[in-house]
C-alpha cells in the first residue's frame, strides 16, 4: 500500500488496497446481495415474457430492423456492380442509374434505420417502465421493520442503479447494437451468395470472434461486479461523511473518511484499469481474424476471378463487405462491456420481480373497532450458537379496548418497540395471533388492515416532492382546507404558512430542509389524514428540539384524540396520561396498570417515578 | 479540464502521435487493398496479390500494436484523473478549513462521481478527435488532388455532415437532458421512497406510494419515447448523408474510370476511403455533445472548489496532509495520559443571545447547564466550539477561537447532538478517537476489551453486546442504520466518553433515550468523567443528569437564573417547570 492515496499503483492487486481500509475492504467483503438475483437464463426468459406483451411491436421491430440491414448489405452489391459496369466501359447512362440506385438503397437505409432506432428504443423503454415498476412494487413490501437496512441498501441499489445502467444501455447501446448484429449477420449472409468461395473466410473468421467474445466477457464479469460493488460502497462512504460532518469535525477524523473514500476510489479504478487492460489483450487478439479476413479477401479474389471467372466487381463488393464490416464488428466488441452491466442489473432487477410475491391480501376479514387482541403472542429473531431462538418477546396476551390509551414504559432491550410493531401489524410474530377488531391480520384484508392502524416511530423521513405531495400520501383526496386542518391539528400551521410557497413549497431532500421536530410535526400530520383507528406512537416524540414547548407531545396527543393509542414513551410525563401503563422488562410485562395503582404498589416503576418526580 | 490535460502534458504528445499513426493506417487499408486488386488480381499475378496481403497484414500489426500503447496510456491518464478529482473533491468537502457550503449531499455526490469521471474523459477523447479528424480532411484532400470534383463531392459530404450534427445534436442534447432529469426525477423518487419505508409502512400507505412512483416513471418513459424517435431521426439523415456522398463519388469516380483517368484499383480505393471516411465522420459527430458534457462536469468540479475556497492542485488536500486529531494529541510517547487543561471557563462578556453567563467547568467536576429555552443552549454550543467571535470560552488559559477550534480538538470535544455513525465494527466506533492511553491493553491482564466496557457502561450500553450478534466485532451500518435511535445516541455517547478528552462538552445525550436506562446513564457517566484531570459539561435538561452532576446552572432568556445543585434548584418554580414536563 503506498503512502500518497493520490499516486496510483496500478498493477496493485485490489486485496492489498483494502489492507489500508478495514471497513473498506469488509464492505467488499460483506456487501451481501440480501435479495435474490436471477440466472442469466431466467432474466432473458422474463425479457421474452415481456416482449410477448409487445407482440406485434416486437415482431415490426425485427421486420424494420432487417429491412433496414438488408438495404445496408445492398449497396457493396451495388457498388461493385457499378466496377463491373465501369470495366465493361458501360456509357454514361448506365453508370448514373447505377449511382441513383445507390442513392436508393442509401435513402430505404437511412429510413429504416431512422425506425429501427426509434422503435428499438421505444420497444425497449416501455420494457423498462414496467420492470422498474415492478421492482418499485415488490421494494415497497420488503419487511423493513425486520430486514434491517443491509437489505434497503440492495433494494436501493436495485431501484436506482441498476434501473439506471440499463436504462442508458436502451437509450444507446441496445439499437445500436441490434442494428450492427442484424446488420453483420445479414452482411455475412449476402457475402457467401456473393460467391461460395467467401464461405471458407466466414467459416474461419466467425469462430475465431465468438472464441474471443467469449473468452472476454468471462474474463471481465467478475472484474466489473467487484469495481460496482466498490463504486457503491465509494458513494455510501462519501455521503454519510458529508452527512455527518459535524461529528467527522468534532472527532478529527476528516483524514479517516478521505482515506476510506480514497482507497474505494482507487479500488475502482485500479479494477477499472483492468478491465482496459483486458480490452487492449481482446483488440490483440481481434487483429488476427480481422487481418486474416482482409488477406484472405484478396487471395480468395484472386482465385475467384482466376480459377472461377468471376467479375472483379465481386471483389470489389467482397472487399467492400469486409471493410464495412471491420468497424461495426469493432463497435459489437466495444459495446459487449455496456451489454454486460446492464445483463448484471437486468439479472438484479428480475430477480427482485421473479422472487418476491407481490403483496396480497391473505384473507378478507375486516376490522370491525378499534379493539386489539394479542392471543399467545411472542416474537425471536433467528437462532443463536446453540440454536436457541434469540427471544425478545415472551408469551402474552393482551386485550386493549377500543379508545384506550396503553403506554409501554421499560429499559431499552426489554421489547417494547417489539410489542409496539406487533399491536401495529407491521412485524409479523413469530407465535400467536394478533387480532384488529376481531380480524386476524393473517387472514385479513390488506389495504383494510393496513388503513386500519399506523405507526410513527423516530424514524422520520419527509419525501421529496411538494409538501402537499408529502401530505397526500396520506390522503390523496385531500383538498387544501383539510390538508391546512391536519397541519393546524399538530400545530404546524405556523411555519407552514411561512415557507415561500406554501403548500406548494418543495421539501424533501431536494427542498427546503425542516427540521427534526418539524418532519414529525408532518408524520403526524399525514397521521391525522390517513385517520387509522389504531395509533401507535414509537418514541414519536423523542427527539424534541428547539423551545421545550411540548410541541409534538401536545400534537401526538391531539391526533391520538379518540383512537386506540399505544404508546412507547420515554418520558414518564408521557406515561402518566395513559389509561394503563405496562412496565416491561426482559422482554415480558412485569407491571401493569393506572399510574396511581403502580405508584401506590410500591414496584419498579414507583421507584422510577420516585427519582424522576425527586 | 486545464489542470487534467497539464497533468499529463508531457504524455499527451506521444499518445497523440501514436494515434496518428493508428488512425492513418485504417484510412490506408482500403487505399492499399485497391492498389492489390489493381496489380495483383487486375493484372493477375499471384506474388503481388499474396505479397501485399501479407504486407497489410504486417502493417495492421503494427498499427494495433501502437494502439494498444495509446489507449492503455489514455486510460490509465483516464482512471488517474478520476481518482486524483474523487479524492480532491472529498477531502475539500470534509477539511474543516474549507468554506462551509450549502449544497445537499446528493449534488455533491454526483460532483465527485459522475462529473469527475465525465471531466476526465478529455483523456480518452483528445488523443482520438484530433487524429481522426486530421485524417478526415486528409482524405479528402487526396481525393481532391485525384479529382476536383471527387474532391468537391467528399468536401461538400463533410459540409452536409456537419450542418446536420450542428443542427440536430443541440437539439438532440437538450431532448436528452430532459429525458435525463425525467429519469433522473423517477430514479431519485424510488430511492427516496424505499428510504422513507418504514415510514410508509408505518402508515400503511404502499399503494400509494406506487402509484406516485408509476406516475413518474410513465412521464420518464414518454420523454424517453420522444428521445427515441430524435435519435432515430438524427441517425437516419446521417445515414442519408453518407449514401449519398457514396452515390455520388461511385459516379464521378466511375465516369473517370471509364474516361481512362483512373485505374480500376484506383476506383475500388476510392470507393472505400470514401465509405471509412464517412465512417469515421460519424463517430466524429458525437464530438460537440460529448464536449460540451464534459466542460460541464468539468466546470461544476471547479465550481463546487471555488465555492470550498479550495482548488483542484492544492497539496494540503493530499490525504496525509489532512489533520488527525489524534496525531495532535500531543502523546510524547505512546500510552500517555494526555494531561488535564485546568477546565473550561465562560468569561460572561456574552454575544448573540447570551448575556453574561459566567460558568467554570474545573477539572474533576462534572457541571450541569438548564436552558429553559434551547436556542439558548445551541448558542452555548456555538460558543464553546470557537464559531462566534468575541465569546470569551477560555480552554485552560486560552481563549478559543475561529482560528484555533480545530487545533485545540485534543483537549476539547464537543459531540455533536445529531447522532452521526459511521460504517464500522462496533469496536471501531467506539475507539474512533480513543487515545492509545485508552486502548493500551490493560497490565492486569484483565479483558482487552476492558476499556470499550467500561465506554459501554457509562453509555448505559452494556446491553448492545448481548443484543448485538457478534459483540464488539458487529458491523454497525452507516448513520447506525441497523440500530435503534436510543441505540445510536448511546454508541455516540460511549464513543465520546472512550475519546477521553481532558474537557468534553455534552449536548443533550440522552433524549433517545427512556426513562429507566437514563437513570443509570446519569449515574454511571458521572462517575466515568468524575477524574481529577477531567472536565465535563452538560447541557440537558433531563432531571436524571441534572441530578447527578455536582453543579447545575440554570438559563433561561440568555442569561443565569440559577445556581446550585439539582435539589437547590428544585425549589425554583421556573426550574421544577422546565424539567417534570
Amino acid at each position: 500500500m503506498n503512502a500518497d492515496l493520490s499516486v496510483v499503483d496500478w498493477d496493485a492487486d485490489p486485496e492489498e488496497l483494502l489492507e489500508a481500509d478495514a471497513t473498506a475492504r469488509r464492505q467488499l467483503d460483506e456487501h451481501a446481495q440480501i435479495l435474490p438475483i436471477a440466472t442469466i437464463g431466467a432474466a432473458f426468459a422474463h425479457l421474452g415474457g415481456r416482449l410477448r406483451q409487445f407482440l406485434g411491436m416486437t415482431v415490426l421491430t425485427l421486420l424494420v430492423v432487417t429491412c433496414g440491414a438488408a438495404a445496408a448489405a445492398w449497396m457493396p452489391r451495388l457498388i461493385g456492380d457499378a466496377v463491373d459496369l465501369v470495366q465493361q466501359g458501360a456509357g454514361s447512362d448506365a453508370l448514373w442509374r447505377q449511382g441513383g440506385l445507390i442513392m436508393l438503397a442509401g435513402v430505404l437505409q437511412a429510413v429504416f434505420s431512422a425506425l429501427g432506432w426509434a422503435l428499438v428504443s421505444g420497444l425497449g423503454q416501455r420494457v423498462l417502465a414496467g420492470m422498474r415498476e415492478d421492482v418499485i412494487d415488490r421494494a415497497l413490501d420488503l419487511p423493513a421493520q425486520s430486514m434491517e437496512v443491509t437489505g434497503i441498501g440492495d433494494a436501493l441499489s436495485r431501484v436506482a442503479d441498476d434501473v439506471d445502467v440499463t436504462a442508458r444501455a436502451v437509450n444507446n447501446v441496445v439499437p445500436n447494437l441490434i442494428q450492427m448484429g442484424f446488420y453483420v449477420v445479414v452482411t455475412l449472409i449476402g457475402m457467401v451468395t456473393l460467391s461460395p468461395w467467401l464461405l471458407i473466410l466466414v467459416a474461419i473468421v466467425v469462430p475465431m470472434y465468438l472464441l474471443s467474445a467469449v473468452w472476454y466477457l468471462r474474463q471481465t464479469a467478475p472484474i466489473y461486479r467487484r469495481e460496482r460493488v466498490a463504486m457503491g460502497a465509494r458513494a455510501q462512504g462519501l455521503l454519510s461523511a458529508i452527512h455527518g460532518i459535524p461529528t467527522v469535525h468534532a472527532y478529527g477524523i476528516e483524514r479517516r473518511e478521505t482515506r476510506h473514500v480514497a482507497v474505494l476510489s482507487e479500488t475502482a479504478v485500479v479494477l477499472g484499469m483492468r478491465v482496459m487492460t483486458l480490452v487492449t489483450k481482446l483488440v490483440k487478439i481481434v487483429v488476427w481474424p480481422e487481418n486474416l479476413s482482409i488477406a484472405l479477401v484478396l487471395v480468395l479474389g484472386y482465385a475467384m476471378v482466376h480459377v472461377g471467372g468471376a467479375p472483379i466487381g465481386l471483389v470489389t463488393a467482397a472487399a467492400l463487405y469486409l471493410i464495412s464490416l471491420l468497424w461495426p464488428m469493432m463497435n459489437l466488441i466495444f459495446s459487449l462491456d455496456d451489454v454486460q452491466s446492464a445483463a448484471a442489473s437486468l439479472t438484479r432487477m428480475v430477480g427482485v420481480i421473479e422472487a418476491i410475491d407481490p403483496a396480497s391480501s391473505p384473507g378478507d376479514e375486516r376490522p370491525l373497532d378499534a379493539s386489539i387482541s394479542l392471543e399467545g403472542v411472542s416474537h425471536a429473531y433467528g437462532t443463536d450458537d446453540d440454536g436457541e431462538e434469540r427471544v425478545v418477546l415472551r408469551p402474552i396476551d393482551l386485550e386493549i379496548a377500543p379508545g384506550e390509551v396503553v403506554s409501554l414504559v421499560g429499559a431499552s432491550g426489554a421489547g417494547k418497540s417489539t410489542l409496539a410493531s406487533i399491536i401495529a401489524g407491521t412485524l409479523e410474530p413469530r407465535h400467536g395471533r394478533v387480532l384488529h377488531g376481531g380480524a386476524d391480520l393473517t387472514r385479513a384484508d390488506i389495504e383494510a388492515a393496513r388503513a386500519h392502524s399506523s405507526i410513527v416511530s423516530q424514524d422520520v423521513h419527509v419525501f421529496r416532492g411538494t409538501l402537499k405531495e408529502d401530505l397526500r400520501l396520506a390522503r390523496p383526496t385531500a383538498t387544501d382546507e383539510e390538508l391546512w386542518e391536519a397541519l393546524q391539528q399538530v400545530d404546524a400551521s405556523g411555519w407552514a404558512e411561512r415557507l415561500p410557497r406554501g403548500l406548494d413549497t418543495e421539501v424533501g431532500e431536494k427542498g427546503e430542509r425542516l427540521t427534526a421536530e418539524q418532519s414529525q410535526q408532518l408524520a403526524l400530520a399525514r397521521v391525522a389524514l390517513q385517520d387509522p383507528a389504531v395509533l401507535v406512537l414509537d418514541e414519536a416524540t423523542a427527539d424534541e428540539g428547539s423551545s421545550g414547548a411540548r410541541v409534538l407531545e401536545r400534537a401526538a396527543l391531539e391526533v391520538a384524540h379518540g383512537r386506540t393509542t399505544i404508546i412507547v414513551a420515554h418520558r414518564l410525563s408521557q406515561a402518566m396520561v395513559a389509561d394503563r401503563i405496562l412496565m416491561m422488562a426482559d422482554g415480558r410485562v412485569v407491571e401493569q396498570g393506572t399510574h396511581d395503582d403502580l405508584v401506590a404498589r410500591g414496584g419498579d416503576y414507583a421507584t422510577l417515578w420516585e427519582a424522576w418526580a425527586g | 479540464m486545464r489542470s487534467i490535460v497539464r497533468n499529463h502534458r508531457r504524455s499527451i504528445p506521444w499518445i497523440m502521435a501514436l494515434s496518428f499513426v493508428v488512425e492513418g493506417v485504417d484510412m490506408l487499408v482500403p487505399v492499399l487493398m485497391g492498389l492489390i486488386i489493381d496489380a495483383g488480381i487486375v493484372q493477375g499475378s499471384l506474388l503481388v496479390t499474396v505479397g501485399g496481403a501479407i504486407g497489410i497484414f504486417v502493417l495492421r500489426l503494427l498499427s494495433t500494436w501502437a494502439w494498444t500503447i495509446m489507449f492503455a496510456a489514455s486510460q490509465r491518464a483516464r482512471m488517474f484523473e478520476r481518482h486524483r478529482l474523487r479524492v480532491a473533491v472529498t477531502a475539500a468537502v470534509l477539511d474543516p478549513r474549507s468554506k462551509p457550503i450549502e449544497r445537499p449531499a446528493g449534488e455533491v455526490l454526483s460532483i465527485a462521481t459522475s462529473d469527475a469521471d465525465k471531466a476526465s474523459d478529455v483523456m480518452d477523447m483528445l488523443p482520438w478527435a484530433f487524429p481522426a479528424t486530421t485524417v478526415v480532411l486528409a482524405a479528402s484532400v487526396w481525393l481532391a488532388i485525384l479529382d476536383l470534383w471527387l474532391g468537391l463531392a467528399t468536401m461538400l459530404g463533410i459540409a452536409v455532415m456537419v450542418i446536420v450534427v450542428r443542427v440536430i445534436s443541440p437539439v438532440l442534447s437538450a431532448r436528452y437532458d430532459a429525458q435525463q432529469s425525467k429519469a433522473a426525477d423517477a430514479a431519485a423518487t424510488a430511492t427516496d421512497l424505499v428510504h422513507g419505508l418504514r415510514v410508509l409502512q408505518g402508515l400503511g400507505v404502499q399503494s400509494r406510494a406506487r402509484a406516485q412512483y408509476r406516475r413518474r416513471s410513465r412521464t420518464a418513459l414518454d420523454a424517453a419515447l420522444v428521445n427515441a424517435r430524435f435519435s432515430g431521426v438524427s441517425s437516419g439523415l446521417t445515414t442519408l448523408v453518407t449514401a449519398a456522398m457514396m452515390a455520388a463519388v461511385v459516379i464521378i469516380a466511375s465516369q473517370r474510370t471509364v474516361a481512362g483517368d483512373m485505374t480500376i484499383g484506383t476506383l475500388i480505393a476510392v470507393v472505400g476511403v470514401a465509405r471509412s471516411n464517412m465512417g469515421m465522420l460519424q463517430g466524429l459527430s458525437g464530438l460537440p455533445v460529448w464536449w460540451a458534457s464534459m466542460s460541464t462536469s468539468a466546470r461544476r468540479v471547479r465550481n463546487l472548489l471555488a465555492d470550498l475556497g479550495r482548488e483542484v492542485d492544492d497539496p494540503e488536500l493530499a490525504v496525509e496532509r489532512l489533520a488527525l486529531a489524534r496525531d495532535e494529541r500531543g502523546e510524547r510517547s505512546p500510552g500517555e495520559r494526555r494531561p488535564g487543561t485546568g477546565g473550561l471557563r465562560l468569561r460572561g462578556s456574552g454575544t448573540g443571545r447570551l448575556r453574561g453567563i459566567e460558568l467554570l467547568v474545573p477539572d474533576g467536576r462534572v457541571v450541569a447547564v438548564a436552558c429553559a429555552d434551547m436556542r439558548d443552549a445551541e448558542a452555548l454550543i456555538e460558543a464553546i466550539s470557537g464559531r462566534t467571535e468575541l465569546a470569551e470560552v477560555l480552554l485552560g488559559g486560552d481563549e478559543v477561537t475561529r482560528e484555533n477550534r480545530f487545533t485545540n480538538r485534543a483537549d476539547l470535544l464537543v459531540e455533536p447532538h445529531v447522532v452521526d455513525l459511521f460504517d464500522g465494527t462496533l469496536r471501531e466506533q467506539l475507539a474512533t478517537r480513543a487515545p492509545d492511553s485508552v486502548l493500551a491493553p490493560p497490565q492486569d491482564g484483565s479483558a482487552p476489551d476492558a476499556w470499550a466496557d467500561a465506554a459501554l457502561h457509562a453509555a448505559g450500553a452494556d446491553d448492545l453486546l448481548r443484543i448485538l450478534p457478534e459483540g464488539y466485532d458487529t458491523r454497525i451500518l452507516d448513520r447506525g442504520a441497523n440500530l435503534s435511535g436510543g441505540q445510536r445516541q448511546r454508541i455516540a455517547l460511549a464513543r465520546a466518553v472512550a475519546a477521553d478528552a481532558p474537557v468534553l462538552v455534552l449536548h443533550d445525550p440522552t433524549t433517545a433515550v427512556d426513562a429507566v436506562t437514563e437513570q443509570s446513564i446519569a449515574e454511571a457517566l458521572v462517575a466515568a468523567r468524575q477524574r481529577p484531570d477531567r472536565a465535563t459539561l452538560l447541557i440537558t435538561r433531563s432531571p436524571a443528569l441534572l441530578r447527578a452532576a455536582d453543579q447545575v446552572a440554570f438559563v433561561r432568556n440568555g442569561s443565569l437564573a440559577g445556581h446550585g445543585d439539582h435539589e437547590d434548584l428544585m425549589d425554583h418554580d421556573d426550574y421544577r417547570k422546565m424539567v417534570q414536563r
